[in-house]
């Protein structure tokens, strides 16, 4: 099925915070601990369904060393969504997360939606973040927080399905009457497009 | 399709804590009160997310370029006919129809009272057809939806247009049985996956076609092509006007596939089999007559940065690989220590650039040096490693730059990322393509070695 929306998301965060694994985790549902995999990491997509919508979110990685920081502009520019990684066991991966965000907040697009992924929460005994301190702060800034997993693929369905909701939801304020299926009217009716042999079989009838 | 369920992990019981909640509910009040006030954005996207509007039909599909644009208008004409709504605007690419609201006292009330355009505008229903060319899949992207008025008076036009557009699609393929009976006849050869014979030989008919000035079409590219260099004769006007030249030369190319393929014989087959290559071949033929015009431009354009380029390149070309990757901080297995230098395949095909005449051959060159940067490492370590991440891609790129010795590489690189913007279905291409700009941009303005 052609999807009926196509955003531009982006993935954030200082270098080996496990950007790459968490998008091929969403995309192909892969997890390689020593980085190969069969699949092309550059070229990622997920699709999603949200309200009988089939929305394509195009997952673009970057890289997240300091010394490439001028070049992210290029990147972000044109996302509608963004996730700000961090490792959960690494303290100066968070840090960095108030930065990105600060910079996305105002160099990115207007209404950018971002989230925030606290990842390899399978090493929750190595955590150097705590939990009440990431929610803070997530709070603070008015974005979703949630705790991930490339490993487990805990959290990884549910960040990608919030931000692609968050995206389509906000492009669909800004564009109403996008969508390509399943259309609401004014009273929030479903409208189905019917084809002219069923309407006229139906004429028939009554 | 009904909305799928929302997979809920055993484990992410945080995500369903009190504290994500509050948030969702704080969101949700902050929402309510914009809507209630109108009031401007706020600074993340998050929180403006509102009730869904008013959603209004539309449908998509993806034709081959055989059915022409002319045929989709046409079609899409009679939807609108029938259900009485009049062509309020066309362009090349789109149509838009409307339906004023029928005679009623309230109407009539409206006429005598003031009352905004805007609020009398959305009394009309109004639908839009828009067509794209996917330049990459060699298909054509038609969307029609409604903008305004009431979704269901727009509803049936869109049915009609669709069942009418799929009949059309249907009689543009052959049958099966057609496709059964159909043995290849004495001179037709099967062509073999790994020549491009076929290609090659449309390209040839194409470019008989299209350099032949009893032909119309030919007559009309080279008009096109007289007038281009009449136009942009002094370089440095035109520099100021890109990519306005770019986009001539693109409606150029929209107009003569259009024509080849109102004109050409489609119902004979070995006419379908050359047809594939219509817009690679018409693209191919004109860009070879007008490219070096278009890149000098753009050469003038961005002489600054291809200056800086050049120069600091030619400082890194002073430099041994090592060298280069350590300053880049590569990781030591990505370095290939080896008797020949590093990414010599990738960097060899990125020098081909140059010589490519046409846009999609650039960024063909691109993809197979991504493709040979990464063949590269798993050939070194015999599969053990792979150049995955992003921050690992990005060094190595940098690096591979550096060492091309193509001339005028960033405004090259310009003149592609404007030909996928005024283009459609190159995302991937465009990826890749950032990277490169990227990488550029390092070496020219960041790279302190």
């Amino acid at each position: 099925m052609e999807p009926s929306q196509e955003f531009k998301i982006v993935t954030l965060g200082e270098g080996r915070v496990g950007k790459t694994s968490l998008t091929l985790k969403a995309a192909r549902g892969q997890f390689h601990e020593d980085e190969r995999s069969t699949v092309n990491a550059n070229f990622l997509q997920k699709d999603i369904t949200f309200q009988g919508n089939q929305i394509r979110l195009h997952l673009w990685d970057t890289a997240g060393q300091e010394r490439f920081r001028a070049l992210a502009p290029n990147y972000y520019r044109g996302a509608k969504g963004a996730i700000v990684v961090y490792d959960i066991t690494d303290k100066s991966s968070f840090d960095r997360v108030v930065s990105w965000v600060k910079e996305l907040s105002m160099q990115a697009d207007k209404d950018i939606c971002i989230v925030i992924a606290g990842n390899k929460c399978d090493r929750e005994k190595e955590r150097q973040i705590s939990k009440a301190e990431a929610m803070e702060y997530a709070r603070k800034v008015g974005v979703l927080h949630f705790d991930t997993s490339a490993k487990t693929g805990m959290g990884v369905e549910e960040i990608f399905s919030e931000l692609g909701r968050l995206v389509y939801e906000v492009q669909m304020k800004k564009n109403p009457g996008t969508g390509e299926r399943g259309y609401k009217s004014r009273k929030g009716k479903k409208i189905i497009i019917k084809k002219e042999e069923e309407v006229q079989k139906k004429k028939d009838c009554c | 399709m009904e909305p799928q369920p929302r997979v809920e992990s055993e484990q992410s019981d945080y995500q369903n804590s009190e504290e994500t909640k509050e948030i969702k509910a704080a969101r949700s009040l902050e929402l309510e009160q914009s809507l209630r006030n109108f009031s401007g954005s706020t600074r993340f996207g998050q929180t403006e997310i509102g009730k869904p509007k008013v959603g209004f039909p539309s449908y998509k599909v993806v034709v081959p370029l055989s059915l022409s644009t002319s045929l989709v208008f046409d079609l899409f004409k009679n939807a609108c006919n029938k259900h009485k709504f009049q062509i309020s605007e066309q362009t090349q690419s789109s149509i838009t129809a409307e339906q004023q609201p029928s005679s009623s006292i309230r109407n009539l009330f409206s006429c005598i009272v003031p009352i905004s355009e805007e609020r009398k505008s959305r009394n009309t229903s109004e639908v839009k057809l828009l067509i794209a060319v996917n330049e990459r899949a060699c298909t054509r992207v038609v969307i029609a939806k409604g903008s305004s008025g009431v979704p269901n008076k727009i509803l049936p036009i869109i049915q009609t247009f669709r069942d009418a557009l799929e009949k059309a699609i249907m009689k543009e393929q052959p049958s099966p049985l057609e496709r059964s009976s159909r043995m290849p006849s004495e001179w037709e050869e099967i062509e073999p996956v790994l020549t491009s014979k076929l290609e090659s030989s449309s390209y040839y008919q194409f470019s008989k076609v299209l350099s032949s000035q009893q032909y119309g079409v030919g007559k009309l590219v080279a008009e096109f092509i007289e007038k281009f260099n009449d136009d942009y004769e002094d370089l440095v006007e035109g520099a100021a006007l890109v990519p306005k030249p770019l986009e001539d030369v693109k409606k150029i190319i929209e107009e003569t596939v259009e024509a080849l393929f109102t004109h050409f014989n489609l119902s004979n087959t070995s006419s379908q089999k050359v047809m594939q290559f219509c817009r690679p071949a018409v693209e191919r033929y004109i860009y070879s007559k007008l490219i070096k015009q278009l890149l000098s431009m753009y050469g003038l354009k961005y002489q600054s940065i291809n200056q800086r380029f050049q120069d600091r390149r030619d400082f890194f070309h002073t430099k041994i690989s090592q060298e280069l990757m350590q300053s880049l901080e590569l990781k030591q297995k990505y370095r290939l220590n080896s008797s020949e230098p590093p990414y010599i395949q990738a960097i060899e095909t990125l020098n081909s650039i140059g010589i490519q005449h046409t846009p999609l051959g650039k960024i063909n060159c691109l993809l197979q040096t991504a493709t040979l940067m990464k063949t590269a490492v798993v050939d070194y370590w015999k599969g053990k490693e792979e150049l995955e991440t992003m921050d690992d891609q990005l060094p190595v790129i940098i690096y591979i730059v550096s060492q091309t010795t193509v001339q005028d590489l960033p405004s090259d690189l310009n003149f592609l990322q404007d030909y996928i913007h005024l283009g459609f279905g190159f995302d991937n291409e465009q990826r890749l393509l950032i990277n490169f700009d990227g990488a550029v941009k390092y070496i020219a303005d960041e790279w302190n070695f």
